[in-house]
């Protein structure tokens, strides 16, 4: 038993008690299960379109590939800025449709827009089918950072199933209002880590930013930029705004809808 | 006034056509690499655009809900 893996607990229980008190008060009907009943006010959207942003990659994937490859990296600054950008212009028109039409989904969207159930089956399979590789990423990440993180105490796999269970519990006793509060203290959490960690290591490692920054070009000069080849500026622009299009569609999507307001 | 939704092409051009002129480590600014600098004034840009944007957009005056 370990300082770490008592931390590690409790951010379990903390997922598990917050994701059943969301609960509290509330007839569980499809409406209040999927959408909150269209309940949520200007700052818990906020707070979810912000986090929605926050996953294991912001640890893993992010770090290792500014480590690895350097300025191409700054993709990420680009596509989340302008996938907000275009939610603008997108998202309140499909939501007051959704409200006007009683839909619960995007499947729902699809069929009633369209007027073809089977467009909508199409969409819930092709939702369900691109989710997996999705989940597995992230049950894959959840795992490596809970083994190092328990120093080995708990392997990859138990806390993989653990995740997952804690996770599949309170969303079926909650619904979307179970993964809406355990996701503000998952967003409140990650973001106070990164910006800590962010400022914490340039300045005890370097003496700061610019001086971390001046470390790097010394060492591998054009490293913070984009390179010639390779990940060149052309890839940068294309990732950027291909990685729009999919952050639009398969979140912003949702989150959208259980908003009191349009977009 | 629905001309100024227009605006929110300068966001797009800043971040995807910007990178091609901006690709640059010096001048260092406030310790970033200039491309990372370019980028990072572009987000805070890209939140006033759309501050300018919500503001004057008719949109969102005739909204009941």
């Amino acid at each position: 038993m370990n300082g770490a893996l008592a931390g590690i607990g409790a951010a379990a229980l903390l997922a598990l008690g917050l994701g059943f008190l969301a609960r509290r008060g509330r007839q569980m009907g499809l409406g209040q299960w999927t959408v909150a009943g269209r309940s949520f006010g200007a700052t818990l959207v906020f707070l979810l379109m912000a986090g929605e942003i926050y996953t294991t990659f912001t640890f893993l994937g992010g770090s290792g590939f500014a480590y690895g490859r350097g300025g191409p990296v700054y993709y990420i600054l680009c596509y989340a800025t302008l996938a907000y950008v275009m939610s603008y212009f997108i998202l309140p028109p499909i939501w007051r449709y959704a409200r006007d039409n009683g839909l619960y989904s995007q499947a729902d969207f699809f069929a009633a827009k369209y007027e073809s159930r089977w467009l909508g089956a199409l969409v819930s399979v092709v939702g369900i089918v691109a989710l997996i590789p999705y989940l597995v990423l992230q049950f894959k990440g959840l795992g490596i950072i809970v083994e190092i993180a328990a120093y080995g105490a708990i392997g990859a796999t138990p806390a993989v199933w653990i995740g997952a269970a804690v996770a599949t519990a309170y969303v079926m006793v909650s619904g979307v209002r179970g993964s809406a509060w355990t996701a503000v203290a998952k967003d409140a959490m990650i973001l106070l880590v990164v910006v800590f960690l962010g400022l914490y290591f340039p300045l005890h490692y370097y003496g700061g930013l610019g001086a971390m920054f001046a470390a790097i070009e010394q060492a591998k000069p054009g490293f913070t930029v984009l390179p010639e080849h390779g990940e060149s500026v052309w890839w940068f622009s294309f990732i950027s705004l291909n990685q729009v299009i999919t952050l639009m569609l398969l979140r912003f999507f949702s989150v959208n809808s259980f908003s009191k307001q349009p977009g | 006034m629905r001309m100024v939704r227009a605006l929110a092409i300068l966001p797009f051009a800043a971040l995807l056509i910007g990178p091609f002129f901006a690709n640059r480590v010096a001048p260092v600014i406030l310790g970033m690499p200039f491309l990372l600098a370019w980028l990072v004034a572009w987000i805070v840009l890209s939140a006033a655009i759309m501050a300018i944007i919500f503001r004057f957009d008719p949109q969102n005056r005739d909204d009941p809900s």
